[in-house]
């Protein structure tokens, strides 16, 4: 525009502001488009493709390696020789073809025809069919429909024809060029690997594309042309279920995190750095195959973090030390994102996610969650919820002992001086420090003001504690009156004692581990046979009960403290005064050793300034009493006494710290837990923490918790409070492992905003979950080996195997070495001089092929890893005891001279007095002789051997089944439902399906309770309630109509259905005991029964071993078997049979012979023409019908 | 009232631990900021200011002003507290509004103070000679927008990428953040909230602002300072303006970004945001010091007679005081007003008021309410 001189600006300076600002916004816009095109996700999905080409590229060449290119160049050789010999007859070819073309134009035209003609005739049809309707007359104009019917058919013909003639061309063309086709498809299947990888290569790698690929590649992910279709782009997951609470609704959860870990859900990209990396556990998660697929459950739900965020920081990511903390703030400006409630979980905390959803399932996952179950397990030992509520947690048991009758187990003195530091007498105890704690409470050197009334005086730290120590010492013996226990009846005798506590298993739960660091190699000696930490250890306890107590409590210890996991173990008046006189007299030097430094008194307070101080506590904690109250009570009245201050005082002291809450005290049943609630403390934000002036930057919840458990009090630390202000939490001297698990499972417990998607496990998982629980909780696996060890080695062509197995001992004296530490196997190897080790198979492995029992040879160099069995612990300290004594060490001498054995009856001989009272010598039989017979069994298939009702009445009421051993199974105190849980487990483990499951399956899917069930199976509640709780009768009884009704889950099904039985059902509870049976047989072999007998007993002679109707066998008691009367209602069929078939399948090492096995079959004289399952199977029918032929049972 | 004492004498934030002149800086800045100072301190300014208006129109004190600022700023920057809130993305337009409105306030003042100069003079005022000339719509009118336009947009997509949009937790009602802040230009308004009753600072005083600002043509006879910068020839009004939109709306709009943190609890420029500051709210109602203080006696149970002081003294302020300025000192104003106009200025005036009143009231004597009935909702 011309300048006219008349406007205000000049128009050419306007001009050029314009011009100016025109290219300023230009210049904005491109920046714009590349910042966007710069986003940080991009880059990361750029570096991802060319991860992936080089990927491609690498198989591509590992393929050409392998030889595919030269196998393709050679069909590509053969395509091009067809495709000339084919040249040959091109001429005819395109003849053909051409034939072909002009045949196709006609049957597309004949094709469109006769669709017009059909369409017609449809319209002429359907015009007909009204106009006859409308005027009454169904035959009218018939000819010109069929005028029209007449067209379309020619019309369809000629189609027809067509087809035939194309088909016929189709077929000729092919003729004429099938070499080549079928060369090409012999080049297509036989580079069908290398033509996928440069598939791939052609879809990501510009370098492998044509032209116009290239450029379409280009432009698709082109800055301000990449939202049309970019190769660059936003991944998501939008989960359905998994929700957010949001203003009262439920947001759906939407993840993006794939967006930059684009190879988080696929394999192959494991050692790549992140974000690209492989998620380390895609058998657990991502992967569509595993139980927790990207697309249901996404990424947040355990991570936690903002999965709709696309940035680095803003997505909170987590640094997993301050270290890495620093180079992140240094390159991506990293901090917290204070607004986001649920921060990403640093990885050693991820776990906790695991509980919002396995609340019930706690157990199953202890393998895969390994930090957060032992988190689980740290909170159920020392008993968290018991100050802390925590709503659904299983255990409710205080985890402390009853002090309702405290004196007659301890002395004041001793209760002092252990509420003053627990662990100054035993160390590893779990009951936690309250008093004395450094930087905590009251430190030393630290003063508590005086009251509010102002009628006291401050009082230092320590004298505050150690007049609340005798205060509440003063209390607990006040609400523990001395009653006199019962005197031992019986003179015990130490010796026997000890013999009796190696051999009965009280090692099993308890050690005698020596204290502190500074182990001396007799200690350890001592560790090695009761490493077992169930218990409290024993060192030291001498000091500290009474002997009429221990005796009582030996006898039995629910009468001192009902929930106390210790169990029964039916010791007789004898062996409880022996092991009573063992452990008071300690002849060995255990039990009166207590730590240095320790010494149980009371405080030592002149009775003037303890009164002061008791005083002042009074003021403070008396103070709603109001003060002239108070005053009154300690100047003249009821607390003139300073007896009943201290146990005024001790009260309150107790109600402050909680001691109730783990301790049953007589008189504060009702009063309600300290602690905070923890059911959904995961959930808290952490702006509702309190850190005082503890500086955790940045500040996270899971940092909160660990500085918590590590020193309870600190954020106390600088504040100005009353004692009765003061925090609570006692010091429970956590390592930092145990902290971090800890901290991981509070962590988890979150509430229900968080996520909905709960897992509901199955009747199977329930089962399998609480049995395993249950197992857990009463110790089994220190006394038996539950899943056996496994090994891993290389086979001669490099290729690993893992096999369950255990070792074989290298020769006939030498123990089986244990397959805990590999480093020891390997020492063995070079003690005994040995080429190879020896395993016996324990559960076959089809690429080891081998069977149970075999043995397997490994090279040491050969052997990779062994990971230990589960449980048995305890076998390996009984079969020593028997073949060795006990192993005592003299720090005297040196070397293996300082070792000796001490057996427990005589000095000298290395014997043990067996269940007949006499002294046998065990030490030259064969390892496995004597660890079948006196350790306890093993458990590896329990539930396919016995019948659940028998194990679930075996739990409840032991019965002896093998009188030689010394070893005992314990009567344990069971919660409700545990015996029946420990019961289905081994059950589920066998893969056994019970009546009991099916039940609870059916009512789980039918949603019923117990008495819409029983109506609709028709049964009485009696009976479903035996039936669930396993009684015997019932089950078996009733397995077969309750399987019908709960695989149909219909009613009708389960018509006619009474779960009474009608014949005594704890005698016909098997088949082969079964009427129908039994008939069926006679039928066909009148004296099944007798033929069954003779070989049992004249043949093999069964009693040679095995008692009868209670009678021991005549052999050694190192041959005894079980009662064979006992078969029919303990064990199942399948395992009987299996096992007298080839009782090494079963049991490896055990010493039953195989009497059925030989070739060809014996005991052709009892039973003849007979085969070896012929035989087997009288004597089964035999041992069923035991009762029968011994007994004079109903059924006969 | 020794409450108020002690903030007046110490207080204002926890002390800062640097090198000696930058933490005696910093912990001045800290003392001053405490809302009872800053808020006295800023009263003082508007006054101070306004009276030695032709000292402070001087450009090279606007100059030194802003260069100190900037110097102060640049300082205060380094100090991680400060950045953390100055730096907050939503709080950038904050620091560009303190600028800007002191920039402009200061070109206002200026500009009147030349005028009246010229006026003293007998000469026409800056506006007045302006008025005169003529320009076109084309290009001087629409053609400068355009560019304006143009680089008003493309500093807007700088901005955008420079500084990202801040996301803050999903928005639940059951947990809201912590402080709850309202819209920027609203923060004014949330400033009473801790003198006054959500009924008083968030309805009835905003609409009474609403009010009172559509009743200023009617109210205002004055054609006097229309269309040209003045102060001499305004001064009651241009002081009510300065004190009114600079003071109670855009400092406390400065103060509630910058100086309140969690719970709403002040803090120092240099102070770190920590959850669990306490404030001490000991405040008395108007009743307890009538009955309890100087009565020596317990409150009456009768909400009415216990609150009548406070009743009566609210009463005598809006009923007695019109007509009593009326006639006497602004007899004048009444005569050119009208009864009905001056009536409804005095309310308004009065309303006004009664914010810098309550205010001084609680910094002095730690009063909570004249009127205090929770029993019907009714707190003044």
């Amino acid at each position: 525009m011309a300048d006219r001189g008349d406007t205000h600006y000049s128009v050419s300076s306007l001009n050029r502001w314009f011009l100016l600002s025109s290219v300023v916004i230009l210049l904005a816009t491109v920046w714009m488009m590349i910042d966007d095109w710069e986003r940080p996700w991009k880059h990361y999905q750029r570096d991802f493709r060319e991860i992936e080409i080089a990927k491609a590229r690498a198989a591509e060449q590992e393929l050409t390696a392998a030889g595919a290119a030269a196998r393709e160049a050679e069909l590509v050789k053969k395509v091009s020789e067809a495709e000339q010999r084919v040249a040959a007859n091109e001429a005819k070819i395109a003849e053909v073809a051409e034939r072909q073309r002009l045949a196709r134009g006609e049957l597309w035209k004949a094709i469109e025809t006769a669709k017009k003609k059909k369409s017609e005739y449809n319209w002429d049809r359907y015009l007909l069919e009204e106009k006859r309707l409308r005027e009454g007359n169904p035959a009218l104009d018939q000819e010109m429909l069929d005028e029209t019917d007449l067209a379309m058919n020619e019309a369809m013909g000629l189609q027809q024809d067509l087809e035939a003639k194309k088909l016929a061309l189709d077929i000729e063309l092919s003729d004429l060029t099938r070499e080549r086709d079928s060369a090409k498809k012999a080049l297509s299947i036989g580079s069908r690997d290398l033509e996928q990888v440069r598939k791939r290569l052609v879809q990501l790698d510009r370098a492998a594309m044509s032209a116009p690929e290239k450029v379409a590649d280009i432009i698709r992910d082109a800055p301000g042309l990449d939202f049309v279709k970019p190769n660059l782009k936003v991944n998501k997951v939008v989960l359905d279920k998994l929700t957010f609470e949001l203003n009262f609704t439920k947001k759906k959860r939407i993840d993006m995190c794939h967006t930059c870990h684009l190879g988080a859900d696929r394999a192959g990209f494991e050692g790549e750095d992140q974000p690209h990396a492989t998620h380390p556990r895609l058998d657990l998660y991502l992967s569509s195959k595993s139980p927790h697929p990207l697309n249901e459950f996404g990424c947040t739900i355990c991570h936690r973090g903002s999965g709709e965020a696309l940035d680095f920081v803003r997505s909170d990511h987590r640094p997993t030390d301050s270290g890495e903390q620093a180079a992140w703030e240094q390159e991506y400006h990293w901090h917290k994102q204070h607004h986001w409630d649920y921060p990403m979980l640093a990885s050693e905390y991820t776990e906790a996610s695991c509980v919002q959803c396995h609340k019930s399932s706690m157990e199953l996952i202890s393998e895969d969650a390994p930090t957060v179950s032992k988190g689980y397990q740290l909170v159920e030992r020392y008993g968290c919820y018991s100050c802390h509520k925590i709503d659904w947690f299983p255990a409710k048991r205080r985890p402390g002992p009853n002090l309702r009758n405290l004196q007659a187990k301890l002395t004041p003195e001793f209760v002092t001086g252990w509420i003053t530091d627990p662990k100054a007498f035993r160390p590893t105890t779990w009951m936690p420090q309250f008093f004395h704690i450094e930087g905590g409470n009251y430190a030393p050197g630290e003063t508590i003001t005086k009251s509010k009334y102002g009628a006291g005086r401050n009082i230092e730290g320590r004298e505050w504690d150690n007049s609340a120590i005798s205060a509440i010492t003063a209390y607990l013996v006040d609400r523990a009156p001395l009653a006199a226990m019962p005197a031992v009846p019986v003179e015990g005798d130490a010796h026997r004692g000890r013999e009796t506590m190696r051999l009965s298993g009280c090692f099993a739960c308890h050690n005698l581990a020596p204290y502190g660091e500074e182990a001396t190699a007799k200690d350890l000696a001592l560790a090695r046979t009761g490493g077992n930490e169930h218990g409290p250890n024993l060192r030291g306890v001498a000091t500290k009960v009474t002997k009429e107590w221990l005796f009582a409590w030996l006898k039995d210890p629910t009468k001192y403290w009902e929930d106390t996991r210790m169990p029964n173990l039916r010791l007789s008046d004898q062996e409880a005064a022996d092991i009573t006189a063992y452990i008071m007299e300690d002849p060995d030097g255990y039990f009166r050793d207590v730590p240095e430094g320790w010494k149980p008194k009371l405080v030592d307070m002149a009775e003037p300034q303890l009164r002061e101080v008791l005083s002042e506590q009074a003021r403070w904690f008396f103070a709603r009493d109001g003060r002239t109250a108070v005053e009154e009570r300690l100047e003249r009245g009821e607390w003139a006494d300073l007896a009943k201050l201290k146990v005024a005082v001790g009260e309150k002291l107790v109600a402050n710290y909680g001691c109730f809450s783990c301790h049953e005290i007589e008189g504060t049943q009702d009063w309600m837990p300290i602690g905070a609630e923890l059911s959904n403390w995961g959930s808290k934000t952490v702006d509702k923490l309190d850190f005082g002036f503890v500086k955790l930057d940045p500040n996270y919840r899971e940092g909160w918790l660990m500085q918590k458990l590590h020193a309870p009090r600190s954020y106390d630390q600088q504040k100005i409070k009353n004692p009765s202000e003061k925090l609570r939490m006692p010091y429970f001297g956590f390592n930092a492992e145990e902290e971090q698990a800890i901290t991981t499972f509070i962590i988890g417990l979150v509430d229900d905003e968080v996520q909905l998607a709960k897992m509901i496990p199955t009747p199977a998982q329930h089962s399998m979950d609480a049995g395993m629980r249950a197992v857990r909780q009463n110790n089994c696996a220190a006394c038996h080996m539950i899943d056996p060890g496994t090994i891993t080695f290389t086979d001669e062509n490099g290729l690993a195997h893992t096999i369950a197995a255990e070792i074989q001992p290298m020769s006939e004296d030498q123990n089986v070495p244990s397959a805990h530490d590999l480093a020891a196997i390997k020492d063995d190897v070079e003690k005994y001089e040995v080429d190879e080790l020896t395993f016996r198979v324990l559960r076959p492995e089809p690429g080891v092929q081998k069977g149970m029992g075999d043995k397997v040879f490994v090279a040491p160099e050969r052997l990779v890893a062994t990971t230990a069995p589960h449980g048995g612990d305890f076998i390996r300290v009984v079969t020593d005891y028997y073949m060795n004594g006990i192993e005592l060490y003299d720090s005297s001498k040196e070397g293996d001279e300082a070792y000796s054995y001490v057996s427990g009856g005589s000095g000298d001989e290395l014997g043990v007095y067996d269940a007949d009272g006499k002294l046998r010598d065990h030490s030259s039989e064969p390892y496995d002789k004597v660890r079948w017979t006196f350790a306890p069994p093993v458990l590896w298939d329990e539930g396919g051997k016995l019948q659940r009702g028998w194990f679930f009445s075996f739990l409840h009421d032991v019965v002896s089944l093998r009188p030689q051993l010394r070893v005992r199974m314990p009567s344990f105190r069971y919660d409700p439902g545990e015996a029946e849980a420990i019961a289905d487990y081994f059950a589920h483990k066998s893969n056994k399906a019970w009546p009991a499951n099916f039940t609870r399956a059916a009512r789980l899917a039918a949603k019923q309770d117990s008495a819409d069930f029983a109506k609709a199976a028709r049964m009485d509640m009696t009976a479903l309630t035996e039936i669930e709780d396993g009684v015997s009768m019932a089950i078996e009884a009733s397995f077969s109509k309750v399987l019908a009704y709960a695989s149909s889950k219909d009613f009708a099904t389960a018509k006619n259905f009474t779960a009474r039985p009608a014949v005594n059902p704890a005698y016909e509870a098997s088949v082969l005991r079964s009427k129908v049976h039994l008939d069926a047989r006679r039928a066909v072999l009148a004296n099944h029964l007798e033929l069954g007998e003779a070989i049992a007993v004249k043949s093999v002679n069964c009693f040679q071993c095995h008692f009868r109707l209670g009678t021991p066998p005549p052999a050694d008691p190192i041959a005894w078997a079980p009662d064979l009367e006992r078969t029919r209602e303990r064990l199942r069929e399948d395992w009987v049979r299996d096992w007298l078939i080839n009782p090494a399948v079963v049991y490896p090492g055990t010493a039953m012979p195989a009497n059925f096995a030989s070739t060809p079959p014996q005991y052709q004289d009892r039973y003849p023409n007979s085969t070896n399952s012929d035989q087997v199977q009288v004597v089964l029918e035999w041992l069923y019908n035991f009762d029968r032929m011994y007994m004079g049972s109903p059924g006969q | 009232m020794h409450l108020a004492l002690a903030t007046l004498l110490g207080g204002g934030g926890a002390p800062v631990h640097d090198g000696p002149i930058a933490a005696g800086l910093k912990n001045f800045s800290n003392w001053l900021t405490e809302p009872t100072r800053y808020s006295v301190a800023s009263i003082l300014a508007v006054v101070g200011i306004l009276y030695f208006r032709k000292f402070f129109a001087q450009v090279w004190v606007i100059t030194a002003f802003f260069a100190l600022s900037t110097a102060y700023f640049v300082f205060a920057f380094q100090d991680p507290n400060f950045n953390a809130i100055i730096t907050k993305p939503d709080n950038v337009p904050i620091v560009i509004l303190f600028a800007t409105v002191i920039f402009f306030s200061w070109l206002a003042l200026r500009r009147a103070v030349i005028n009246d100069e010229r006026t003293k003079r007998g000469e026409p005022t800056l506006e007045g000679e302006l008025a005169k000339q003529k320009v076109f719509t084309w290009p001087d009118l629409v053609y400068t927008e355009l560019i304006c336009l143009i680089l008003f947009t493309a500093g807007m997509v700088v901005w955008s990428i420079l500084i990202t949009a801040p996301i803050e937790e999903p928005a639940a009602t059951a947990r809201t953040p912590n402080p709850s802040k309202a819209p920027w230009y609203f923060l004014g308004l949330q400033e009473l909230l801790v003198y006054f009753d959500p009924w008083l600072a968030g309805v009835l005083l905003p609409s009474f602002i609403i009010v009172g600002l559509c009743a200023i043509p009617y109210l205002d006879l004055n054609p006097k300072g229309n269309g040209y910068y003045t102060f001499e020839e305004r001064p009651f009004a241009i002081a009510f303006f300065w004190v009114g939109f600079l003071l109670f709306w855009v400092s406390f709009v400065i103060l509630g970004t910058f100086l309140r943190g969690p719970n709403w609890s002040f803090f120092g420029p240099f102070e770190f945001w920590d959850l669990h500051k306490l404030e001490p709210m000991v405040n008395v109602d108007l009743s307890t010091y009538f009955w309890v203080e100087l009565m020596d006696k317990p409150r009456p149970d009768n909400p009415f007679v216990r609150e009548a002081p406070g009743i009566v003294a609210l009463i005598g302020y809006f009923l007695v005081l019109p007509p009593l300025f009326g006639k006497t000192v602004m007899k004048k104003l009444v005569e050119e007003m009208g009864m009905v106009r001056f009536n409804v200025f005095m309310h308004l005036f009065l309303w006004f008021v009664l914010i810098p009143v309550k205010m001084g009231l609680r910094w002095t004597v730690d009063l909570k309410y004249f009127i205090g009935m929770p029993e019907y909702f009714f707190n003044v």
